[in-house]
């Protein structure tokens, strides 16, 4: 079972997207967005183990390899990485105290001292070392490599300083640290697959056992670096397909804290009233997909009118539920580089407009699409529909059109017959990475979709050197509102994680990435 | 007292004036009252067959329009039978649906009582190796069960209309094959027959000018109770998402797309169910009322 943005993410192109993960816990200084009700009610109580659901089973449990949601949410658990993100998106110490940056192309990382692996060995630099080296050899297979191409070298200096210097400027490098989990140095005499099945990290948790599609237990490591944490014995991750399964087993207690896949469950959840929900905007804006190869959607006008025919907050309503907002390319939560809505072009709906372009370009009846999407992603075929019934007034036939996983894969980026697509969203840390990665014509992304503007080319190249923040704001808001009128792609809307907990879980912090991680400061209240 | 004499009045001179009006009335309700259940059956499947044929015409609103403001609304003067998550009017989408589920289910039926039947004769006229080989691929054919080995070909073939008729036209023809085989072997022996077969008749002709009439009772029998059991498998491979695609509705895969509001909507399920409900039971009710007046053996 493969479920939400595994999809993008395990399409291993779009392995620099990947950067949007999560956080465990060192964000707790982070304000109070997205903490549970009760979280501020008394003092911590340590012991108890929690038990968390997850519709899908990690295939394994390499932190760097495995490009999937499941592997994500588990080995976020068991490793940590050099530097953690704020709810806010603000890069936070994690195994690196402090940095700086003598150069444009330097940095220069001050390690923790005292941090010990699972095993008990205590992490140097040479282990950050050796885990960066691993995510850029290629036969890692790594999901965050992208992320890290700009390196042009790494050094130790000492046991407790790691330098990196970069070939250019790449002013989204802090946060992509956020993916530099540490392994320890010594896996490099076990097999290539060790880590797989075993895990050594400095991470909060420490695997008991794991039976693939059943579940995975983790106990508590007494040697995590931050003194005191966790609170609980134990984390249970219990694998049960069916997302009503999952309400049902919360509703019996079973399940302590579960991420809805779909957010239909959440009105009905918020009027019944015995589970706490915790709620917080996602980190990406859900896309629809453009085949610019095709003849009729080369002509921008008719791709502008295709916008104005959408009715985004439509499917806001029903892809979504309402439980999100209507949104840029780069989503609220992104407070420094969100565009407002009102800002960008032929975001409005107008029907009449729409027609006129269309019959302006040479389509005054409209033409045949098709629509793709996976029948397995709820969000994708409720998106489809929906445009479908939008296009329609305009007088396009859009045919939504189911494939599987595979074929999809294979249109988006072999075969490449198809006009329109839907997709997920891209949770992404920081604006430079999503947008140049996806739509810098040298992407694969805007490859598979034939998508190039030498103009948006230039404006992305100079916010990926670009560090000062003003100025990139500016930059990435330009990019934006021109990505949006040129119809780069159709962008719709921004959902919210909703966090569902049994209501004795305490001190719960949602993170925007929608991992459900912070675990390592939840504890359970004894009544 | 005034009422009831003139009534019976009416009547008694009703009677002598048009006996033959009367007396066919009078039939039709006999008919009724010794075979209620073909009637019903018989009355069912021709408003569900109205309803298909006419569903542009008596849908109030377009099966595919989507209102997100009425999203999910229970019954009401406005809609019948709810709307489900897109807002769409489910008694519109179960009046389309009904053309798709019973286009589906008639043309797969149609497909496999026809090769079926030929396969049938051909095996039970000819014998032989002909005979083996029919046999023993329809067995091969009967031994999976019925609802798997569409779900197998509609997965092979992808997902859509087109396929599930496919599908369920390929497992259903072992059903029909082996009904004709039998009678045919029993006619192929009798004695007119041989004398047709004398008097210089091909295998063609002895086959469809006088066997086939012969062995039609029984295929017809089963032809009602295979269209119950094609519309079931289209529902299930409907359910399935291997049949009727999205947008389009049809009863199965309306049930799917309920699934997820089973106690939040229910309307969405209970609607299409019930008329998947219907649906079979006025073919199996036609089915029986068929076989007990074509067939009083069985």
């Amino acid at each position: 079972m493969i479920t939400r943005r595994e999809l993008i993410q395990g399409s291993g192109a779009a392995a620099g997207l990947a950067l949007a993960t999560r956080v465990d816990g060192a964000f707790a200084a982070a304000g109070t967005a997205g903490t549970s009700r009760l979280a501020r009610a008394q003092t911590p109580t340590a012991g108890g183990t929690l038990i968390s659901a997850s519709t899908s089973s990690p295939t394994g449990l390499d932190p760097h390899s495995v490009a999937l949601l499941a592997n994500y949410r588990v080995t976020r658990l068991m490793y940590s990485p050099l530097v953690n993100l704020s709810a806010e998106l603000v890069p936070i110490p994690a195994l690196a105290e402090s940095w700086e940056m003598p150069d444009d192309v330097t940095y220069i990382f001050h390690l923790r001292s005292g941090v010990t692996f699972h095993s008990g060995k205590t992490m140097t630099s040479a282990d950050v070392k050796y885990s960066l080296d691993r995510i850029l050899d290629e036969a890692t297979g790594a999901w965050a490599r992208g992320s890290f191409a700009s390196v042009a070298s790494a050094e130790t200096p000492d046991d407790a300083t790691f330098k990196v210097t970069l070939s250019s400027p790449f002013s989204g490098f802090i946060a992509a640290m956020f993916n530099l989990l540490v392994v320890p140095a010594e896996i490099a005499d076990q097999p290539a697959d060790y880590l797989m099945t075993n895990v050594d990290g400095t991470g909060p948790f420490m695997l008991e056992s794991w039976t693939p599609d059943v579940d995975l237990k983790l106990v508590r490591h007494p040697g995590y670096w931050e003194a005191g944490l966790p609170y609980l014995d134990g984390v249970t991750i219990r694998v049960i397909p069916e997302e009503n399964s999952i309400l049902s087993a919360l509703e019996t207690g079973e399940i302590d804290h579960y991420v809805l896949e779909d957010n239909k469950s959440y009105a009905p959840l918020e009027s019944e009233g015995t589970l706490s929900l915790v709620t917080i905007p996602a980190m990406g804006t859900n896309v629809v997909n453009i085949n610019h190869r095709k003849e009729e959607l080369q002509d921008e006008r008719v791709r502008q009118a295709l916008s104005l025919a959408m009715n985004r907050s439509e499917i806001l309503q029903i892809a979504g539920s309402d439980v999100g907002v209507v949104s840029g390319p780069i989503p609220p939560t992104h407070q420094l580089y969100s565009v407002p809505v009102e800002e960008l072009a032929f975001y409005e709906t107008n029907i009449e407009q729409a027609k006129a372009l269309l019959a302006e370009a040479g389509y005054p009846d409209g033409f045949s699409l098709d629509i793709l999407y996976i029948p397995t992603y709820p969000l994708m075929e409720l998106s489809a529909i929906t445009l479908a019934a939008q296009w329609a007034e305009i007088g396009i036939k859009a045919e939504p059109r189911s494939t599987d996983i595979g074929v999809w894969l294979d249109l988006r980026t072999k075969t490449y017959d198809y006009y329109i697509s839907t997709n997920l969203d891209f949770p992404t840390i920081d604006p430079d990475v999503y947008l140049f990665d996806t739509f810098h014509s040298s992407s694969a992304p805007a490859q598979w979709d034939a998508w190039s503007d030498p103009e948006i080319d230039a404006l992305l190249e100079e916010g990926h050197a670009t560090s000062d923040v003003e100025a990139r704001q500016a930059i990435f808001a330009e990019i934006q509102k021109l990505l949006v009128e040129r119809c780069a792609a159709f962008w719709t809307y921004a959902q919210n994680f909703v966090n569902v907990l049994q209501p004795d879980v305490m001190g719960f912090v949602a993170h925007p990435s929608g991992y459900p991680l912070g675990y390592d400061r939840v504890w359970i209240e004894t009544a | 007292m005034d009422l009831t004499h003139t009534q019976s009045s009416e009547m008694s001179s009703g009677f002598s004036v048009r006996p033959r009006t009367r007396s066919r009335i009078a039939r039709l309700s006999a008919w009724i009252r010794r075979n209620p259940l073909l009637f019903f059956g018989t009355l069912t499947l021709v408003i569900l067959v109205f309803c298909a044929i006419f569903a542009p015409w008596i849908a109030p609103y377009d099966p595919l329009g989507i209102a997100p403001r009425d999203s999910l609304k229970p019954p009401s003067r406005a809609h019948w039978f709810g709307t489900d998550r897109y807002g769409r009017d489910v008694f519109s989408r179960v009046l389309y649906g009904s053309r798709n589920s019973l286009l589906v289910a008639t043309t797969a039926v149609a497909i496999s009582a026809s090769v079926g039947g030929l396969l049938g004769l051909a095996s039970g006229y000819f014998g032989g190796v002909l005979d083996l080989t029919i046999g023993r691929i329809m067995d091969i054919i009967f031994s999976f069960p019925a609802l798997l080995l569409a779900i197998a070909i509609a997965a092979v073939l992808t997902p859509g209309s087109r396929n599930a008729i496919i599908a369920i036209a390929i497992v259903y023809i072992p059903l029909f094959s082996r009904i004709v085989r039998g009678p045919t072997i029993a006619e192929v022996s009798q004695e007119y027959v041989e004398a047709a077969r004398v008097t210089g008749s091909g295998s063609g002709r002895i086959l469809m000018r006088h066997v086939a009439p012969n062995v039609l009772s029984p295929w017809i029998v089963q032809v009602s109770v295979a269209l119950s059991h094609a519309l079931l498998l289209e529902a299930a491979l409907g359910f399935l998402g291997l049949g009727v695609q999205p947008p389009a509705p049809s009863w199965g895969l309306m049930l799917n797309e309920a699934s997820d509001f089973i106690d939040a909507a229910p309307w969405l399920s209970i609607f299409p169910g019930l008329a998947i409900v219907l649906a079979v039971l006025a073919f199996n009710l036609v089915g029986d009322g068929l076989r007990d007046t074509l067939d009083p053996v069985l």
